[in-house]
């Protein structure tokens, strides 16, 4: 494509030969012919494209807030100059440049190699993908530049943090209301010693009892209790109301947080997590445990997204067959928009279930981006408070989540009501 | 390979990159037509004749090749005319039109009479092309036409004469030899301007004699003179007799000739235009074309053809009876062919330079008469026989047919831009077509954006203003406040509407807030914050 | 994976501002511009500084400074009073022949511009206070001798009176301001003729875009105008003497053959003009590439070793497309016989014999025009000779042999 500077140049040289003609002016006719024979020495040599390009990421999924290093390796495999290439990475706008540039103007040789890296920070929790790589090649002189990109692209997972919540939990009243792993006196697969028995065949030899076996002679090996696994359900409101406040802090970002370090806690105890998260509809993730069921919980709560206007109620009672007898469960909501918060706990509360709200208070978020006048924002507080206090008359352990508060800090304040 | 399918090709007729296309397509073909039309105008294809570079007998080869070795540049103008305004000596310039065999393509005009925009071109050439070969004899160049039924009637017009486009009989001076095309025009002085003017050979250098002596004033004192010292006269001298040829008369024999006008070629010295050469008396002009000599009274019948005698050789000069030798001079003959190496070049015709030829033309005058009028307009007459180094023979060869489609081609391309670069209009609208396109780059044509990394975290700061107001009511304080009551005392919402005041009271226990509850005014500002501070304070009691 | 990805290096050779002044690429850019700009005024003066033979030792547009000094001079001499012009001719050039009239205005524009430049590296205070004293100078140059010695006049004589128009001589303080004056009309007048000079200078070195476009488009306006005055229409109403360029062109005697001897200097002056254009340009655009770049890509070795790659492209492609450009213009120009030899071969003799005597081809059109047929011929041979494979082949090998 031609630039600008090589039409003005072809349309000023032709316009000059064809002045220089009207006014039989030989100079123009010349400055004509030379800016044309400029642009015809310069076709030959406009570059080219076709370049390969290796991304190397230094992981596919990090936490919000860690940094990205990112490596893009270059080659023109031809026989044949670039010229000038410019070589621009896309990085979602999401993402900040920490150091480096994703961006570098190179002119290649044939089977040259080169080197872009930079770092990138990550913000923001979510699906991302970098590339694809576009490529721009000129002549030296800026008039013919051609655009084209490679489509290579990477795919990382931005989880939300995972905060560290076990002092929290272990001092507030909230996780005493369940034992998390508790030891059944019935022997199975577990961690804690049940009793000693004899060797049969096909036990593993890691649970052999090997100074039993010096005392006594005979093969005894150890068996442990099972572990009985609670099931904890966290329910995530992600409804479009859930955005209230900047997009770095509000009420869902604050709370895929929380979901993240609960269901962390919870794995870690060994115990099962559910977690659903409820927007325009409703997304289940079974109770399970392990790493893998970590990972599903990470990624799925990086892709959520606020939107829909679903009741609590509607949540609940999709879920009415899944949850576990007596499990307990953590909704984490602002619970604002929704009539069917009070009857849906108080059904949950009803059923025997332990319910913790974890509730981050949209009014102090709103306040970060609107100017509440006092009177109204005391009076929404009240409203608020209220709302709250219903709840707790449910039996729910309410938690009132201010912004400014640490997530281990608010889980240690109980709302009674 | 993969034959498309009819569905297939249908498929991407309807798509947008079919229907681009095909429009495209049309577009294209559409342009194409309109410039085929418009060249196939310009360029028709006929016989090829009366151009100075072509060998046949109807061209004029001879008289180029007399030219040139009278050591005078020939040269050619291929495109239009309108180059003779970059000439820089029309004093020694002499531009031979012979033959104007087409029309010309060009643009409406702005003209300073009152119809301001002239549509209808001249004949021939363009208004543009007649007043650059004006302005040349204006210059003081002189220029020769040579036309008899072509397109050199708008040329003629400028210079007040009208080609009557019609074949000339002559009844007493054709060559029975020949046939009745052939026409003798015997000039017994083709220096006799006027009926007032006498003879005025001394106009021209070749004749010039100031005392009279039989000698031209060039050759004055010289017995044999040398091919340099007889300059361009060295046609009149016989060397063989060693003797000069004073003649000024000139028999010209004429092929096919046509005549002037009565009307508009007659003598007028205002004009300074001389009508030189007649048709004898007996000549009839074929008016009413059927090919054939009409006699009817006086040529005024009706379907009868006009009656001589008729101007056929018309020498225009700027300066009276062409006394000043460097004025401009024009020569307008009725017969394009009267330089055809056939007539021109008798010897070459009997020894059959010219292919075959089946007749043979008697010797006559045409050659002294041209190389005459070359050696007056290039050769200065002051007895010095000087000639200028840029003296040069220009030949119009922009309204021949050429040889070839190429050629043609070629000499339009030429013509088009020498056209764009030259007419006053047409460079009007070429330089609005380049403003224009200057305009279309400038706002058009961008280059891509430098690439940045922004980062932006899009804010979707989120609140509902509105609400704000409401909450400040006292209607709401006051449902909040009662919604706080009922839950502290845990009452069902049924529990609490079946309320009596009394008990409200009591439960409330705080005079300012029953106040508020039950009384129903506006409030102050500074009021329904006190009241809020109350209920919040209410609570924790 | 993590382990991948390496950090940025860092060289020792970096892409700070400081460096780069220093780098010898820039300085080739920067000193290429130079020189094919003084060049091309030099080539212009040469081209467009006469005046028309008949009208010589008057005064004319020419491109010639030392006319419009040498007008005033004697106008000023002829004043009862007579009048000298402050910068003396040594200075101007007045007086001299040829290049001679050039060659000490462009010397003193070049120092009065290299302190121009070093004052632009300092800082923005010592700038502000430079230029703060310049114009101080100036000013009190020029009204400062006229103020006191009337304010003094008027203590004196106690009494307020005009500077001017008084019966006593002593009193018209006012022409204390022609000298000043006058020196400032003669160093306006030099600035309008050097102004693509100057101009270009502080553009390339001060590294100014909006200064290059000045200096182009002075050029520009001094040729368009110079055109305009020598046009035939316009010199029918309007004579100023200027030497016009010839319209037809002579036979091609100079670059072996290639070239009419009136066509070189101009088809050397729009060469030079490009060669400035490019490298003050491409000076400043790679300068502001490698200012833009983050601090840690400007140490990176990859982002250097680029850079370099770039530069050293761009001045070979400099010299290569600068010779290839006034080849290929030249060929072009030439091509015209080429022409006319091919259609002599294809043609009948008829044609071609007219061709070959053609008004059109002696009048520039057609050379202009087969010139242009000949440039496209050219643009479209890339289809045909894969070039940058060639060139790049090449240079693999030569790359290949010197490893």
């Amino acid at each position: 494509m031609w630039t600008r500077k090589a039409s003005i140049l072809g349309a000023g040289g032709v316009s000059l030969v064809l002045v220089g003609m009207m006014m039989s002016n030989f100079q123009m006719m010349v400055f004509g012919v030379a800016f044309v024979a400029f642009l015809a020495v310069n076709s030959w040599i406009t570059g080219h494209g076709d370049i390969q390009v290796v991304r190397t990421l230094s992981a596919d999924n990090l936490y919000k807030g860690d940094d990205l290093y990112v490596e893009l390796e270059i080659t023109n495999p031809s026989w044949r100059r670039t010229q000038q290439l410019e070589i621009y990475d896309n990085v979602p706008h999401e993402m900040k440049l920490r150091s480096g540039l994703n961006y570098m103007r190179v002119n290649l040789g044939p089977g040259e190699t080169t080197r872009v890296r930079y770092v990138l920070r990550c913000p923001l929790r979510g699906h991302y993908s970098i590339g694809p790589i576009s490529i721009r090649y000129r002549d030296s002189f800026n008039l013919f530049s051609q655009e084209m990109y490679v489509d290579h692209r990477s795919d990382l997972i931005v989880f939300p943090q995972v905060r560290e919540i076990e002092e929290a939990m272990v001092r507030s009243r909230t996780p005493k209301m369940y034992t998390g792993a508790t030891t059944l006196r019935t022997p199975g697969p577990g961690t804690e010693f049940f009793s000693l028995r004899e060797y049969v065949p096909g036990d593993p030899f890691k649970i052999i009892n090997w100074k039993a076996f010096a005392r006594t002679g005979q093969l005894i090996v150890n068996e442990k209790c099972r572990d009985a696994v609670t099931d904890v359900f966290i329910l995530v409101d992600s409804r479009d109301i859930s955005r209230i406040g900047t997009v770095l802090k509000n009420p869902l970002e604050v709370g895929t947080v929380a979901a993240a370090s609960l269901a962390s806690y919870f794995i870690k105890r060994r115990d099962s997590v559910a977690l659903a998260v409820y927007d325009e509809r409703l997304s289940f993730l079974p109770p399970d445990t392990g790493d893998k069921q970590y990972f599903k919980i990470l990624s799925s709560l990086a892709g959520v997204a606020p939107k829909g206007a679903m009741p609590l109620q509607a949540v609940t009672n999709a879920l009415s067959s899944r949850f576990s007898r007596g499990s307990p469960v953590f909704i984490i909501s602002a619970l604002e928009g929704d009539g069917t918060t009070i009857p849906a706990i108080r059904d949950l509360a009803g059923r025997g279930h332990e319910v913790i709200i974890l509730s981050p208070s949209s009014v102090d978020f709103e306040r970060l981006v609107s100017r509440i006048p006092r009177t109204s924002y005391e009076v929404l507080k009240l409203e608020r408070q209220n709302r709250l206090t219903a709840l707790a008359g449910f039996g729910a352990r309410v938690i009132d989540w201010m912004p400014d508060v640490e997530l281990s800090q608010a889980l240690l304040q109980v709302k009674m009501g | 390979m993969a034959v498309p399918s009819i569905s297939g090709v249908g498929n991407w007729l309807s798509s947008a990159t079919g229907k681009r296309m095909i429009a495209l397509t049309l577009f294209y073909l559409t342009l194409g037509l309109l410039f085929s039309t418009v060249a196939g105008t310009y360029i028709t294809r006929s016989e090829v004749h009366q151009s100075a570079y072509g060998e046949d007998w109807n061209d004029m080869s001879a008289f180029r090749a007399d030219i040139k070795n009278q050591g005078i540049t020939t040269t050619s103008i291929v495109s239009s005319p309108l180059l003779l305004e970059e000439i820089q000596s029309p004093r020694d310039t002499v531009f031979v039109v012979s033959g104007i065999e087409r029309d010309t393509i060009s643009l409406p005009r702005f003209s300073a009479d009152s119809s301001v925009i002239q549509l209808v071109e001249g004949l021939g050439y363009s208004t543009s092309e007649i007043e650059a070969i004006s302005s040349f004899v204006e210059r003081g160049g002189t220029i020769v036409v040579l036309d008899d039924f072509g397109y050199a009637q708008g040329l003629a017009d400028e210079f007040g004469l009208g080609y009557s486009g019609h074949q000339l009989y002559d009844t007493q001076t054709w060559d029975p030899d020949l046939d009745f095309n052939y026409v003798w025009l015997n000039i017994t002085n083709g220096f006799n301007y006027s009926s007032s003017s006498g003879s005025r050979t001394n106009t021209n250098p070749c004749i010039a004699d100031q005392d009279s002596d039989g000698t031209p004033d060039f050759l004055e004192g010289i017995v044999v003179p040398t091919t340099e010292e007889l300059g361009l006269c060295s046609h009149r001298w016989d060397s063989i007799n060693a003797n000069y040829n004073m003649n000024p008369g000139y028999d010209l024999l004429l092929n096919q000739p046509s005549a002037f006008d009565k009307g508009q070629a007659g003598e007028n010295a205002d004009d300074n235009l001389y009508p030189i050469g007649f048709s004898t008396q007996d000549a009839y002009l074929d008016t009413n074309n059927d090919g054939k000599l009409t006699v009817g009274f006086s040529g005024t019948e009706a379907g009868s053809d006009e009656q001589g005698p008729f101007a056929m050789y018309v020498k225009y000069c700027r300066s009276r009876n062409c006394d000043n030798p460097d004025s401009g001079r024009a020569y307008f003959v009725t017969d394009g062919s009267l330089l055809v190496n056939s007539i021109y070049d008798t010897e070459g015709v009997e020894s059959g330079v010219y292919g075959e030829f089946n007749k043979t033309p008697d010797i006559n005058d045409n050659r002294r008469w041209a190389l005459d009028l070359i050696a007056e307009a290039l050769m200065s007459n002051d007895g010095n026989a000087s000639i200028s180094p840029d003296a040069q023979v220009i030949f119009d060869e922009s309204r021949h047919q050429q040889p070839s489609f190429m050629g043609d081609t070629y000499n339009l391309l030429y013509y088009i831009l020498i056209y764009f670069t030259n007419d006053w209009m047409a460079m009007l609208l070429m330089f609005l077509g380049l403003f224009v396109l200057f305009e279309f780059i400038i706002i058009k044509k961008l280059d891509p954006e430098p690439w940045r990394h922004v980062f932006s975290i899009i804010y979707y700061g989120y609140g509902d203003s509105r609400r704000y107001e409401y909450y400040g009511r006292a209607n709401k304080i006051k449902q909040i406040l009662l919604t706080r009551v009922r839950n502290v005392n845990s009452l069902t919402r049924e529990e609490f509407d079946a309320l009596p005041a009394r008990d409200l009271q009591k439960m409330v226990n705080d005079p300012v807030l029953i106040k508020f509850i039950f009384e129903d005014r506006r409030y102050s500002m500074e009021e329904i914050i006190a009241v809020i501070k109350r209920i919040k304070t209410w609570g924790r009691r | 994976m993590a382990d991948d990805v390496a950090i940025q290096g860092e060289g020792l050779e970096t892409l700070h501002l400081k460096v780069l002044r220093r780098k010898w690429q820039i300085l080739a850019l920067q000193i290429t511009a130079t020189i094919s700009l003084f060049s091309m005024y030099i080539m212009m003066t040469r081209t467009y500084g006469s005046c028309d033979i008949i009208g010589s030792g008057s005064w004319c547009p020419a491109l010639d400074h030392t006319l419009t000094l040498s007008s005033l001079q004697q106008f000023l001499v002829l004043q009862p009073d007579p009048l000298s012009l402050p910068i003396p001719n040594w200075m101007t050039g007045v007086g001299n022949s040829g290049d001679g009239r050039y060659w000490m205005p462009l010397f003193v524009i070049s120092i009065l511009v290299a302190g121009w430049t070093i004052l632009g590296l300092q800082t923005a205070k010592l700038r502000r206070r430079v230029n703060m004293g310049i114009l101080g100078f100036a000013l009190l140059y020029l009204a400062g001798l006229f103020l006191i010695t009337w304010l003094i006049g008027m203590i004196f004589n106690f009494e307020l009176y005009l500077p001017f128009g008084q019966i006593d001589p002593n009193k018209n303080h006012v022409e204390y301001l022609v000298g000043p004056l006058l020196l400032y009309i003669q160093i306006f007048i030099l600035v309008f003729y050097f102004l693509p000079v100057i101009s270009g200078l502080l553009g390339i070195w001060g590294m100014s875009k909006s200064k290059i476009s000045w200096a182009i488009g002075s050029t520009i306006i001094y040729l368009g105008l110079h055109a305009l005055l020598s046009y035939e229409g316009v010199r029918s109403t309007i004579e100023v003497n200027l030497n016009a360029l010839p319209v037809q062109i002579g036979d091609a005697t100079t670059w072996g053959g290639l070239l009419a001897p009136e066509i070189a200097p101009l088809l050397i002056i729009s060469l030079l003009l490009m060669v400035f254009l490019e490298s003050g340009f491409a000076t400043i655009r790679y300068v502001e590439y490698a200012f833009k770049l983050p601090e840690s890509c400007k140490k990176d070795p990859e982002y250097v070793s680029q850079f370099d790659n770039i530069l050293n492209v761009h001045l070979q492609q400099t010299v290569g497309v600068t010779f290839f450009v006034g080849l290929v213009t030249a060929l072009a120009l030439k091509f015209d016989d080429l022409i006319v030899d091919l259609v002599s071969i294809f043609e009948g003799s008829q044609w071609s014999e007219q061709v070959k005597e053609s008004l059109e081809l002696q009048l520039t059109y057609g050379t202009v025009i087969s010139a242009m047929i000949f440039v496209i011929f050219i643009a479209g041979l890339r289809y045909i000779i894969p070039w940058p494979r060639i060139s790049g082949l090449i240079e693999k090998g030569i790359r290949q042999i010197r490893d």
